[in-house]
């Protein structure tokens, strides 16, 4: 390399600004990453689809028909060129305990021939009867296991699964996925259970019980080397669709005409049968016939039988009776011999007779005599017992009289006892009282008192003597003692005297005591003997009474009675045996004339008689053994006859049974005969019955026959599949986004790179004067920008593809991984893209470098070496206008006055900002547009919660059964009916859009269901009378406003034309809102409702459990709930997210260093101002202030300028993002506003504080050297 | 003690090998209310030395004290206070603010300073009054620097220090200059320092230092300066 200081220069320079270097380089690079990026997501997300889809042969096309699928049909897609068919047969199952929805797939043939194939996730696939691969679904997978078994409901479901199945029980083998559905989520509908499905189910073909085929798959050696998605493979696609209808096309009246031939067979088959059923009737008949014709002949010989039986048994009879009468005759005159014979023995018994009468006669006499004689005895007998009796009854008379009387003594005896003893007992207490008055003195008292007295006595007499003589003594001596002792001896004497008075007395008294007590002892004894006496009569009288216990007077008297009685019978017995004397008497008196004598006579008499008699009783007896001997013969006679009689009873009766045995023979006969009759008459009936009811069938059958539906048969492609095309939808969303988002992009970095390498030139003023100066050329100095600007840009590029390739397909493609089971992305390059970059890059950091060294390289090497002149100093508009002016502080002033002054710059940072606000704003409204679709169209607009399709064949009383259905459910609150139809709108300079004209049965009910309001004003609309309410992406799309007429086709290709009345707010589809009147006068029919909308009452609405309700109704094929839609609808778009996030930061990231890089060059380019005020002592902070003031005001005015060019570049985004099908809401939330705003202000206040710590460092001393 | 005393100052500049000193172990004194000249050739350490005196850079090693205070310790903001509040400074090339008239620019400076004069009347005072409004692009050489000087001396610095303020102006131009710094020593009573390479200058001072090889080779003090009008060059 020659000029090697000039690239020594060139590279230093680089080295030397290695901050603005990596400024160009990364914002190239991010601009190029996000623009190759996002562009390669949605083609990298087709691509991979295609790969994914032809390594398992999505099928190209889909054929399926009302009625199934023959085998000439196979057989007919099989002969479409290139093409390879598989068919399944297909049936939904309602899994039990789980109630899990499940379309049960056929699973056969060679793997490498499999269309759709599956992939397993685990386990494997079914190989043989009863196993069963499940559809790796999220519901499937949590509730079942591999080695799990599975049973499927047969009772609670409107189908029954046992008719097309050969078992009910699956053992779980592995979970599978199919192209068919790459989402996650929905699995389409069914008729059955909630009327969503939850997945599939694959087994061996083997275990279904069909005759036909449910679908068949197509795919084309052509098609499948197209990739999906291209124009190319819709292109090869429309051609074959076309060769399949064709093919197809004339299978629905061929499947008729077989179907009537196989009724036709049917008819005459049901004819025969018919005819045949008649014919046995009639046979029957004939039958019953013969029985009775049999029956009636067994009668007549029955008859006749018994008719000769009872002759024979008649004669025989007759013969017994002759004879009987011969006998009887003979026993009749045997009889009157033995009258005869008996009379005779008659009067000889009768003489008997009177010989015992008088034999008897005789005896009783006697008898009389002695019974006289002893009954004379008796009666006297009889007399002296009679009396004896008399005596006895007497003699107890009289003794119950004494005891009567005894008892009277007695009870006398005792009252006298009584009064006895009562006097006695006064005796008594006088005696006592007596005894008192003796003073208490007992009897010993007195005598021991009168002894002692005789004692005292004793001893007075004693001592008179003694004292007498004493005295005498005394008397002799007359001495004074004497004298003395003399005195007191009279006095003695005296005394003794008187002692023995007193003696006397006392003696007295006592004897006189004594007498008492012995008078007193006396009476004492006599009580004593009294009472004894007394005791004893009592004694007495107790034992008399003893004697007499038991006997009161009632039975004395009773006694007395029965004696009185008995005196009486003894009466009565007396009376009697006087009579009986009398009777003797008078019977002695009778007998009186017959005495021994007599009586000897008489005997003698009768005995002579008596020997008469018995000769003649020999006689007799002889005539009687005769007559015996006559008897007898006849008596054998007899015996022979009751002989002969017995035998004809016996034969008679064996003759009677035979007959008996016939007759019930022949009663059985007609028993089972009327049995058969009237069997055969119920059978007949109902034969016949049935037979009406065959033949009004066949009638059926036969009228039917005329208006067999046609079947009908559906060819559909790929974008019938709705994961298929709604992964494209999202593909081409991103796409959609990449197409104006990286540009913005690209432009921020080109704005971006212009003004960085502007400025670098703009230093390098001298350099460039210099290198002028030693005589380098123009080009030669271009060269070295070049390099410099076109070095970071392809490095930035270079990087920026790199990244964006590989960082971006990949996050937004996992943001959908949980919609979509696809293999990871495959990551492609696109050249296109890369070109873009490249170009971009290149264009922009080369242009603007250019564009700048141009600019300065026209200018002369002396000019450029003086230093460009600062730029001047400039009065600004402001400070005319001295009100606002002058309320400026000085920082303010020198603020504003900054700002003007760089006007480019000031420009620059705007734009930079406000592209900046401008990005993150977009992102953020377009979340907020696509998150609010759901919510508007499901919650706001569509206010109903569900839609019944109904079953257009169903018949009245299955509507009826639906109508109660749907009353029985509580949670329902309205219903509305409806006509929804499909119809197709065409207009020049738009795509064919499918619309749905909507009729409601009552448009005043509407409202309840559908908010239709006015797209701009937002005012309510009322169904028009004429015309109809059209949505307003459809008419954006044709370009139509109200009052236009708005055209569509329906399925028969009929135009339609409608008259636009207003156009209402809505998201998705397109619909015209019409009365039923408009319908019917544009259709030419009234609507007929196949749908029904239903708004919920309460809150929780359990939809499964309604949903099996209503769709076990005939009525019903389908139901669809707006929560399960909206919540399909609603993860379809929040993945759609992750798009915005990374959009949004991206955009924050260009936003950094966007406000970096122009804020760096801010100070670059004034370095020498902020080192001055620097020197001059402004602190780091006001340095930094006196910058960030003016990149406030900038950021401020950004933001503003942003959000505007935001709520642009959002409705420019939206719109191309939109599908014809889907609008997104067109507002973006205030909130979305204020981050944006905040995220941009943050990003610049970082900015700043990185910008602080830069300008403290900056070296004012070098700054402020003379450049000279 | 002198009012500026500058004991054993060193200032290297970068390291290693490639280490130069600047300033090496300076010493000098300089009286308050004195007309300071330091001179020396380009590349002498002069400038290092005003960098240093005026708080825009520090000593390495040694003491800078300033009316008693050393500002060798200082911390950045310390110095930036210290340069605030107490320094002013004239620059060869003016370093106006551009986008400012020439009372804006020395307001600018006397809004920060506590003790600040009325900027029309320094401006008055140093010859512009009839031009306070116009932008420097709208002032010549003299008239520029004649903004930066007022500039400087509205905050009523402690020191005013000046770097070549006549490098880039005519003789006359200079001379004027040269006699307003004189004169504001006077009329403000500021310690002015004064950094030439012309020697011419030398004998209008109070003081003159002089500086070769990043050392004081000599310090004279001058009796009786030369007015600025007598002086030649």
């Amino acid at each position: 390399m020659r000029k090697t200081a000039f690239w020594k220069d060139t590279f230093r320079e680089i080295k030397n600004t290695k901050s603005r270097f990596l400024s160009i380089f990364a914002i190239i690079l991010m601009g190029v990453a996000f623009f190759a990026g996002i562009s390669a997501t949605g083609p990298n997300m087709l691509e991979t689809a295609d790969t994914y889809f032809t390594e398992h042969r999505l099928m190209d096309s889909q054929v399926l028909s009302t009625m199934g699928l023959e085998e000439e049909d196979i057989n007919l897609l099989e002969n479409i060129p290139g093409a390879s068919v598989q068919s399944h047969y297909t049936q939904d199952v309602m899994l039990d305990e789980t109630g899990l929805v499940v379309k049960l797939v056929s699973y056969g043939g060679s793997e490498s021939q499999q269309i759709n194939q599956y992939e397993v996730i685990k386990g494997r696939l079914p190989e043989k009867p009863g196993e069963i691969a499940l559809d790796a679904v999220q519901p499937l997978q949590s509730h079942y296991q591999i080695g799990d078994t599975i049973a499927l409901e047969t009772e609670d479901v409107s189908n029954d699964p046992s008719e097309n199945l050969k078992t009910q029980e699956f053992e779980v083998v592995g979970f599978v996925s199919t192209p068919l559905y790459i989402q996650t989520g929905t699995r389409g509908n069914t008729t059955i259970g909630s009327g969503s499905l939850d997945g599939f189910g694959v087994i061996v073909e083997e275990d279904f019980d069909m005759e036909v085929k449910t679908e068949a798959y197509i795919v084309y050696d052509e098609a499948q080397s197209d990739s999906a998605y291209t124009d190319q493979y819709a292109g090869t696609m429309e051609e074959k669709t076309e060769t399949l209808e064709e093919a197809v096309a004339h299978r629905p009246e061929e499947r008729r005409e077989a179907i009537r031939a196989e009724a036709q067979e049917q008819i005459d088959e049901g004819e025969k049968e018919l005819e045949d059923a008649r014919q046995q009737l009639a046979e029957g008949e004939q039958e019953l016939q013969d029985a009775r014709q049999q029956l009636d002949e067994g009668w007549q010989a029955y008859e006749k039988g018994r008719a000769e039986f009872e002759g024979q048994t008649q004669q025989a009879r007759e013969e017994i009776e002759q004879g009987r009468q011969q006998l009887a005759e003979a026993q009749e005159e045997l009889d009157q011999n033995r009258i005869q014979l008996e009379e005779g023995q008659q009067e000889i018994a009768d003489q008997r007779a009177k010989l015992e009468v008088q034999k008897q006669q005789l005896q009783v006499a006697q008898e009389g005599i002695e019974q006289l004689t002893a009954a004379q005895s008796q009666l006297n007998a009889a007399q002296q017992e009679i009396d004896q009796r008399r005596a006895v009854l007497e003699e107890q008379r009289r003794q119950l009289l004494a005891a009567q009387e005894g008892l009277e003594q007695i009870q006398a005896a005792e009252s006298q006892l009584d009064a006895a003893q009562e006097r006695l007992d006064q005796g008594r207490a006088e005696l006592e009282e007596q005894r008192i008055q003796v003073g208490g003195m007992t009897r010993e008292d007195i005598e021991a008192g009168l002894a002692q007295i005789e004692q005292g006595l004793s001893e007075l007499d004693e001592r008179q003597p003694q004292l007498e003589q004493r005295r005498t003594e005394l008397a002799e001596s007359a001495d004074e003692e004497a004298q003395q002792e003399l005195a007191q001896v009279d006095a003695a004497l005296e005394l003794l005297e008187e002692n023995r008075a007193e003696l006397k007395s006392t003696f007295q008294q006592l004897a006189a005591a004594q007498d008492g007590w012995e008078l007193f002892e006396t009476a004492e004894s006599e009580l004593a003997t009294a009472q004894e006496e007394l005791d004893q009569q009592r004694r007495l009288l107790e034992g008399q009474r003893h004697q007499l216990e038991g006997v009161s007077q009632e039975d004395i008297e009773s006694g007395l009675a029965q004696i009185e009685f008995g005196a009486v019978q003894l009466d009565a017995a007396q009376q009697e045996l006087n009579q009986q004397q009398a009777l003797l008497d008078d019977q002695r008196e009778q007998l009186g004339g017959l005495d021994e004598a007599g009586l000897q006579n008489a005997w003698a008499q009768m005995e002579a008689g008596e020997s008469q008699l018995a000769s003649a009783e020999e006689e007799v007896a002889i005539g009687l053994q005769q007559l015996d001997t006559a008897q007898e013969e006849i008596d054998a006679g007899l015996q022979q006859l009751n002989e002969a009689e017995q035998r004809l009873e016996e034969e008679s009766a064996a003759a009677e049974e035979e007959l008996a045995s016939a007759r019930a023979e022949l009663e059985q006969g007609e028993a089972d005969y009327e049995t058969g009759l009237a069997e055969f008459e119920g059978q007949r009936a109902e034969a016949e019955e049935e037979m009406a009811r065959a033949e009004e069938e066949l009638d059926d059958a036969r009228s039917a026959l005329d208006d067999i539906p046609l079947p009908e048969y559906f060819v559909f492609d790929r974008t019938t599949n709705a994961g298929y095309s709604e992964y494209e939808d999202n593909a081409n969303r991103i796409s959609a986004i990449a197409r104006i988002f990286p540009v913005f992009f690209l432009l921020l970095a080109v704005l971006v790179s212009l003004t960085t390498m502007t400025r670098m030139v703009d230093e390098g003023r001298t350099n460039i004067g210099t290198m002028k100066a030693l005589g380098y050329t123009s080009s030669e100095i271009m060269v070295k920008y070049m390099t410099y600007a076109l070095l970071a840009s392809v490095l930035g590029s270079g990087i920026g593809l790199l990244i964006g390739y590989y960082m971006f397909p990949i996050v937004i493609f996992n943001a959908f991984g949980t919609l979509y089971n696809m293999p990871s992305i495959e990551i492609n390059h696109y050249w296109i893209y890369t070109i873009i970059s490249l170009i971009g890059a290149v264009l922009a950091t080369g242009g603007a470098t250019w564009w700048s060294v141009r600019s300065t390289l026209k200018s002369n090497a002396a000019a450029l070496l003086r230093p460009k002149a600062p730029k001047k100093g400039k009065r600004i508009l402001l400070e005319r206008m001295p009100f606002i002016w002058k309320r400026f502080s000085f920082n303010q002033k020198v603020s504003a006055r900054n700002l003007f002054r760089y006007k480019g710059r000031m420009l620059m940072t705007v734009i930079g900002v406000a592209g900046c606000t401008a990005l993150i704003l977009t992102g953020f409204g377009l979340s907020d547009s696509i998150s609010d679709v759901a919510g508007l169209q499901f919650g706001k607009i569509n206010q109903y919660d569900a839609v019944v399709a109904l079953n257009g064949d169903a018949d009245e009383e299955e509507k009826e059964a639906y109508g109660e259905a749907i009353a029985d459910q509580a949670e329902i609150e309205e219903t509305l009916l409806a006509r929804q139809e499909s119809t197709t709108g065409n207009q020049s300079g738009a795509n064919t859009q499918d619309v749905t004209l909507f009729v409601p049965e009552n448009p005043e009910q509407l409202s309840r269901f559908v908010d239709l309001r006015d797209f701009e004003t937002g005012e309510p609309y009322e169904l028009p009378e004429q015309g109809v309410l059209a949505t307003q992406k459809l008419m954006e799309l044709f370009d139509l406003s109200v009052g236009d007429e708005v055209t569509v086709k329906d399925a028969d290709n009929e135009e339609r034309s409608f008259k636009v009345e207003g156009i209402v707010e809505n998201y998705l589809g397109h619909t015209l809102y019409m009365t039923p009147e408009v319908y019917e006068q544009a259709a030419g029919t009234a609507p007929e409702f196949n749908t029904q909308l239903l708004t919920f009452g309460a809150e929780s609405v359990d939809e499964d459990e309604l949903g099996n309700v209503l769709t076990s109704e005939p009525a019903v094929s389908g139901i669809s709930f707006v929560s399960n839609v909206e919540r399909g609808f609603q993860d379809t778009l929040e993945s759609l997210d992750v798009v915005m996030i990374v959009l949004i930061v991206s955009a924050a990231a260009l936003a950094f260093i966007v406000l970096y890089n122009l804020t760096n060059i801010n100070v670059s380019e004034r370095i020498r101002e902020l080192s001055t005020i620097k020197v001059l002592g402004f602190y780091d902070k006001e340095v930094t202030m006196y910058i960030y003031r003016e990149n406030l005001v900038l950021t401020l005015m950004g933001i503003g300028a942003g959000l505007l060019l935001g709520l642009l570049l959002h409705q420019f985004v939206i719109q191309t993002a939109e599908q014809d099908m889907m609008m997104f809401s067109r507002i973006v939330n205030p909130s979305s506003h204020l981050y944006s705003g905040l995220l941009t202000f943050a990003f610049s206040s970082i900015v700043m504080i990185v910008m602080h710590f830069k300008l403290k460092k900056v070296d004012m001393v070098e700054a402020l050297k003379t450049t000279d | 003690m002198a009012y500026i005393s500058v004991i054993d100052e060193y200032k290297y500049y970068g390291s290693g090998d490639a280490r130069v000193v600047a300033n090496d172990g300076m010493n000098f004194e300089i009286e308050k209310g004195e007309f300071t000249v330091i001179v020396g050739p380009s590349g002498a350490g002069k400038t290092t030395v005003l960098n240093i005196l005026g708080g825009m850079d520090s000593a390495d090693e040694g003491q800078v004290i300033i009316d008693g205070t050393d500002i060798a310790d200082f911390s950045e903001k310390q110095l930036t206070t210290y340069r605030r509040k107490d320094v002013g400074f004239v620059f060869q090339s003016y370093n106006l603010i551009p986008n400012l008239t020439a009372k804006e620019n020395v307001e600018m400076s006397a809004e920060i300073s506590p003790q600040a004069l009325d900027a029309e009347e320094v401006l008055r005072d140093v010859g512009l009054g009839d031009r306070m409004d116009n932008f420097p692009a709208q002032l010549s050489g003299g008239e520029q620097q004649r903004v930066a000087i007022a500039r400087a001396l509205a905050k009523q610095p402690k020191l005013l220090l000046c770097d070549e303020p006549t490098g880039a102006l005519d003789y006359e131009t200079g001379k004027q200059v040269l006699k307003l710094l004189n004169q504001s020593k006077e009329t403000y009573g500021a310690t002015v320092v004064v950094i030439t390479h012309n020697r011419a200058i030398a004998p209008m001072a109070d003081r003159v230092i002089d500086i070769s090889d990043a050392k004081v080779r000599e310090m004279t003090v001058n009796e009786n300066p030369v007015p600025v009008s007598n002086i030649e060059w």
